[in-house]
Order: C-alpha cells, then structure tokens, then sequence
C-alpha cells in the first residue's frame, strides 16, 4: 500500500473521512487472529476480555509498528474504550510509536442539535489532526468520490447476501471475502467483491436448499469460524440474512446523499443499522430485527455469542424471548475462539436444533 | 502510646452504628416515598444525582448500592442465579445479575424485591458503559423512560468541549424530570445539595487522611462501608453530618492509640471494586500477618478528579451544574491508564505504600482491562511490588480465597526482602 495505512477500530470507523485525505483504513475485526496463540496480548489483556479485543491488541503488537502508521478508535464498549492506551504501552515496550487519535462519538442524545455539534467538532479535530501529520489536505470533492467508494463497496457487499441466501455461495466464503475487504483499499476491494458477484451470481439456484432446509438468520458481532459455518449450512441452513456486527450491521447504511462529513457522520450513526454499541439504535433493535426475520422469510434466528461481549449479551435474553412470542425459533451459540476445537459439540447442537425445526 | 486493636468486631464503633441506622433509614425512605407517590428515579452511582434534589418529593435509589449491599450480607447469590436462569450469563456483571434477579421476573409472596418502582432510569456510562445496558434490561419490564448520560472517556484532564457535552445533557435531564413531575427545577436547592456533597467530601478526605498514620488509622474494609452514605444519600444533610463526626470519631482513636491493626507491617494499595463477600474475612486474615490494605483506589477517588488525588473543591461562585459536570469523571471508571497511573502514584507518595494488590475483576472490564500494564507501570517506574489476584467484586462463586492469599502472601515476602 502506497497511502499510509491507519488501523481502526472498533465496528463502524468513519473510514470515507481517512481515504478522502489519501490515507489507507484499515478496520481491525481480526477474524483471521481469533485462532492463534496470542502471546502478544496475554502481557497485556486478560483472558475475560472478548475476543475481539485480545486478537485485536494481539494483531497490532505483532505487526502494527511495521505495518501502520497510526491506529485511530472511538468509543464503543468498556473493554474497547481502554485499549488505545493499552496498544501505545505495548508499542513503546517494543520501542516502537505511531500516531494515534480518538474520538468520542455520542453513544446517545445523537437526535439532538447539542449532540450533533459535539461529533461535527470531533470529524474537524480528527481531520486537522490527520492533515497536519500526515501533510495532507481535506477536500469536499475527495471525500464525496470516497463515499461514493464505500458505498458501492457495501452495495456489493448486500448483493453478495442475497447471493448466499439464494444458494450461489456459501456464507463461510461470503464471510471471508467481506473480511478481507476491510483489509486492502477500498478501489480494490470494490475490485474483488465485483469479481465474485461475477463468479457467485448465476451460480444461484431458483429454489436453494431442499425439502428439509431451514432459512436462517445469523445474529451476532462475528460471524461462527468457516468450519462452524459449514458445520451450520451442512446441517441443513440456509443463511437468508445475518445481524452480524462486521457484516450487515457494517454495510447496511450509507447516507443517501452527499453532505458535508460532520453532518455525513451524523447521519452515519443516528440512522445506522441497530447494534448494541449503538445506545440511541437499541430501541429499534427488536423491530429492525424483526424485519430481517420476515423480509427474509427466515424460520430461525441463530445468536452467536461473544463470550465476554456483555453488550450482545444483556440483548441476547430479551431478543430471544420477543422472538419466540413471535413464533420464531432461536438458538444461543457462544464462540469464543476455541470454537475449532469443540466443532463436534457445535455440530450436535445445530443438528438438534435443525431436527426441532422439522420436527416442532 | 501504646497502640491498641480497636473495638472487637462483634463491637460496632459509633461510626458504624450509625451507618446501620443510616442504610436502615434510607431503605425505609425509599419504600414509603414510593407508597405516599413521591417520583422514584433509578440512578447510576455517578449519576450527578444533586440535580434531582432541585425538585420536591424526588426520591434516588441505587441499583448498584443494592446490588453490593446484597452481596455484603450474602444475600447475592440466589439473586445472581435467578437472572441466570433468566438466561443472561454468569460472564455479566455480578451486580446487574443481583439487580436483575432482584427485580426481573416473578417472585414467591414472601419475596420483598429489591427497591420501589422507577418512574425514571437514569444510567451513566462514566462508571460503565455496560450499565446503560444492564438499565435497558430495567426499562423493558418497567416500560418506564430511560435517560442516558453519556460522559467522554477521559485519556486527558477534561476537555471544555466534554464538560460543555455533559451540561447540556444535565440540561436536557432537567427538561425531562420538569416534563415528569410538572414541577420547575430550582438551581439553590440544588447548589445546597451540592455545597453539602462538597463539605461531605471535605470531611471524608480528612477521614482517608488518616491512613497516613502510622500505624493506619483506617482500613479501606472501613472506607469501603462508610461510602454508601455518599452513594444513597448524596446531597442530604445526614452525609455531611456522619462524615464530619466519622473524622472527628477517627482523629480521636488515632490520639488515642487506637488503631486497626495495630502491629502493621505492610501497608497496602487496593486496585478495584471492594471485594463486597471478603470484607470481615480478607481484613482478618491480612491483619493476622501484620498487613492492612490502608487505600484504595476505589474510595480514594470520591471528592477528586480524574487522575486526582487531593479534594476538588466547589467554588461556590460557580454555577452548581457546571461543578457537577466537571467532577463527573471522579471515579476511577472513566479515565484510562495515564491518570490512573498518576491517581495511583500519588497515593503511593502520599500515603506510604509498601505493596499493591491489583484485583483483577471479572465483573467490571473497565476497572481491570488495564491493570497489567498498570502493575508494570508501578512496579518499573515506582518500584513497588505488586501483586494480581482473581476477583468478582459481588459473586463469590469466582473467587478462590487460598489463591488469593497465596499471591498476597508472596507480595509480602517481596516487602520483607527489599527491607
């Protein structure tokens, strides 16, 4: 990568803000670190925080100073918001710095003017700050042409569901492939994701799935490993749609129309797909979910829990009951990295859980 | 002098007496508030709660305090497992499980609950921002509003822009409760509660002035119980009156040679929430071996602000509102590992600390998700040893007390040898 490259984390970055001043985002879900020994972060993190966050900070301390030159985040969650501080220690006992930035973003009352203007002042600090270390400048015009990147790349990204839901492609390979979207520039990810529309479309049956398939939804902040995910379509799933953080929740919402980037940011959160990150988005959560539920014609919806991720898991009991009010079946499977290693259990319980739909 | 132990623990001090009567009294207050009508607001335990007293027959309860106070008497773990069984998981926080089991579901007839309904929820992600998620759960079963105070995480000294953020919130709070009760805030009824909270905070660092006697005057045990009468009933007369006569009550033990642990070998820095189900156990066994934890980060932080140590005063001159969001970053919670360093290395200075113990807490990320770098910190740049040990602040079933005390215990073999 030519563009100095700045990690991000976590979820939703206002990564547009960064490509339009030449710089490369990079978001940091390290799905592809879940699975390693992370000797980096044990110095550091203990092993009740999530997962996200161990093989994030386990990422950035082995290849962050060679790799990036600056790590920007936002507040999200409790384990999160300590991190940036965390990495820059790690760092400097390496004898290594880089740039780093943060910035708050409302997590409620992002519905009133006060609140909008605190976040306005926070994209123009960040970019000040971003132009004066990396000598580059902001224009409108960048910024517009990046948006319109990001968009068309999340475009793609939700036709690519629908492919998998139509049986042209297998969740663990959409999966991977928006994953390591969020890992090269954006031009370039565009590039792969219309590639495989390309390969994956016409690849679709009429009628995924046979007789005994079920249609579900996935829910969670990422999605199973590939194994756990062949293990759920094997069993006789069909994915039609998926509530997870690094996938749907990611791509759902771009602003509709060119704006200047406080007010795009603005727009950016207040009206983004409901996560639990996202306080002022927790009251539509059910609703939105819901939706997904029957815009997809799911019969299930198959929770994916984050161990230690105690956002998802305080929404987790109330969602499940709601749904099952509905008439819609629901599963709890926690991942905690180690999930490779207890793929047989995960195997018993999703094939139970596909029996009890056939057989109510 | 000759120092002495101080009064059996089958005794209570005068101090403690009245903390009885005062939990006793407010729980009271509470229930009968409630039954008269008076508008029940359930408050995180930073929620600048002085603001409500800008209005009449408004009643504070802390769903927090009831959650540690559970788990003081033992009373937590039936509370933890029903919310288990609810389906949310032993990896939450143990005190949204007590307040969750306390409160969510169905009940036996002989059951009393927990604190009398909310009209309001008022959560703050300044301690914890899992909280706001934990009240959430609150306003699904009680269909009641929830407020959420949103408060920048501190890497710096507070911002103007954050303090400018926070009191428009305050703001917007006061419109609401305006809008909920039909009544007209009254900013001098709340600049009293807050020039009382101020004047208790007063008396309450002269009181943790003590533990830099030597012996100690205190024990953090004791700072640990004494602050729920600033977490129930901040801004009441009542605070600032049982901490000026908890000072007074101290100064006079220490005159007169009266002292926790009288024999004091180690004295020791407390990292995190109190371990609510350890008090009596913990300060006895510590006190057997010569040691007492003399601070803690925990009840160190009340008065201060971010990165802290010595009282934050209130100007009277300065609008009430404004002081209340200057100091919501008080606690430990809300700022990261810099000021926690700085907070940490004064009481280490101040106070005389031989040795930390850093409770790693399962329950609260905030407060631990840094403490390795922490005890590095301390240990490289301060050179005090340090010692981690595995903790919940309110569920039992994760503490391991031999365990514990076996780290402990070699963190005292480390003192001994750098004498």
């Amino acid at each position: 990568m030519d563009r100095p490259c700045i990690a991000c984390f976590p979820l939703y970055p206002p990564v547009e803000l960064f490509h339009a001043l030449g710089l490369t985002p990079v978001v940091l879900w390290s799905v592809e670190e879940r699975a390693r020994p992370m000797h980096a972060t044990d110095k550091h993190v203990q092993n009740f925080a999530c997962l996200l966050s161990r093989a994030l900070v386990n990422a950035f301390l082995q290849e962050g100073a060679g790799r990036y030159a600056g790590v920007f985040s936002y507040n999200a969650c409790d384990t999160l918001r300590n991190l940036p501080e965390i990495i820059d220690a790690g760092m400097q006992k390496r004898g290594a710095r880089c740039f780093s930035s943060r910035i708050h973003v409302p997590a409620s009352h992002l519905d009133k003017p006060f609140a909008q203007a605190y976040l306005n002042r926070e994209i123009s600090q960040l970019v000040a700050r971003l132009e004066e270390t990396f000598s580059v400048s902001f224009s409108h015009e960048l910024f517009k042409k990046s948006v319109d990147l990001y968009r068309e790349a999340r475009s793609i990204i939700m036709q690519l569901g629908k492919v998998v839901a139509s049986g042209g492609m297998r969740f663990e390979t959409y999966s991977e492939l928006v994953h390591e979207s969020y890992l090269v520039p954006v031009e370039q990810s565009v590039h792969r994701l219309k590639a495989a529309i390309d390969k994956y479309a016409p690849l679709c049956e009429r009628k995924p799935g046979n007789g005994t398939s079920h249609r579900a939804i996935l829910s969670g902040i990422l999605p199973p490993s590939g194994p756990a995910c062949r293990i759920i379509e094997e069993a006789g799933f069909i994915i039609v749609g998926n509530d997870i953080a690094s996938m749907h929740r990611s791509v759902q919402h771009t602003p509709a129309r060119y704006m200047d980037a406080g007010s795009y940011y603005v727009d950016f959160y207040l009206h983004h797909f409901p996560c639990p990150t996202l306080f002022l988005s927790a009251s539509r959560r059910m609703e939105t979910l819901t939706a997904l539920v029957e815009e997809n014609k799911a019969d299930c919806v198959i929770f994916i829990g984050e161990k230690f991720c105690e956002y998802e898991y305080f929404e987790i009991p109330y969602l499940m009951d709601q749904m099952r009010a509905k008439g819609i079946k629901t599963m709890l499977l926690e991942i905690s990295g180690d999930e490779n290693a207890t793929l047989a259990s995960i195997k018993g319980r999703v094939e139970a859980f596909h029996e009890l739909l056939r057989n109510p | 002098m000759h120092a002495s132990s101080r009064t059996p623990a089958t005794q209570k001090s005068p101090s403690a007496r009245r903390l009885t009567s005062l939990i006793v009294s407010n729980t009271a207050r509470l229930h009968d508030a409630r039954k008269r009508g008076d508008f029940v607001i359930w408050a995180a335990i930073c929620a600048p709660v002085e603001i409500f007293k800008g209005f009449e027959h408004v009643i504070v309860a802390i769903p927090e305090n009831f959650s540690a106070m559970s788990a003081g008497k033992g009373v937590a773990l039936p509370l933890a497992q029903r919310a288990e069984s609810l389906g949310y998981s032993m990896d939450l926080c143990s005190y949204a499980r007590i307040g969750i089991g306390a409160e969510i579901g169905t009940r036996d007839a002989l059951d009393p609950g927990g604190l009398p309904k909310p009209d309001l929820l008022v959560s703050d992600t300044n301690n914890c921002s899992l909280l706001v998620k934990w009240f959430e759960v609150y306003r699904q079963e009680f269909s009641v509003p929830h407020f959420i105070l949103d408060v920048p995480f501190c890497y710096d000294v507070q911002q103007p822009k954050d303090l400018e953020y926070i009191l428009h919130q305050f703001k917007a709070l006061i419109t609401v409760v305006e809008q909920m009760t039909g009544q007209t805030f009254d900013i001098e009824k709340c600049r009293a509660a807050v020039e009382c909270t101020d004047h208790a905070n007063k008396y309450w660092k002269e009181y943790l002035g003590f533990a830099t006697n030597r012996p100690s005057g205190i024990t953090a045990f004791d700072t640990f119980a004494q602050m729920a009468p600033f977490v129930m009933l901040r801004g009441e007369p009542e605070v600032l009156e049982h901490y000026k006569l908890l000072a007074e009550e101290t100064r006079e033990n220490v005159s007169a040679g009266v002292f926790p642990v009288p024999r004091e070998k180690y004295r020791l820095l407390w990292d995190n929430i109190a371990p609510w189900h350890q008090l009596r156990a913990m300060r006895e066994r510590l006190a057997a071996l010569g040691a007492n934890i003399v601070h803690a980060t925990y009840t160190s932080c009340i008065g201060t602000v971010e990165g802290g140590f010595f009282h934050h005063p209130y100007d009277v001159r300065t609008d009430p509102l404004v002081h209340l969001a200057r100091i919501q970053n008080f606690s430990v919670c809300p700022y990261g590992l810099s000021l926690r360093f700085e907070a940490m290395a004064a009481i280490i200075k101040n106070v005389g600390i031989d040795g930390v113990i850093l409770a790693s807490n399962r329950s609260c990320k905030v407060y631990s998700i840094m403490q390795m770098d922490l005890q590095r910190m301390i240990t490289e740049n301060l050179g005090i040893p340090c010692a981690m040990i595995d903790m919940d602040h309110a569920d039992i079933r994760k503490y391991d007390e031999e365990s514990a005390f076996l780290r402990i215990e070699s963190l005292l073999d480390v003192i001994d040898q750098r004498r």
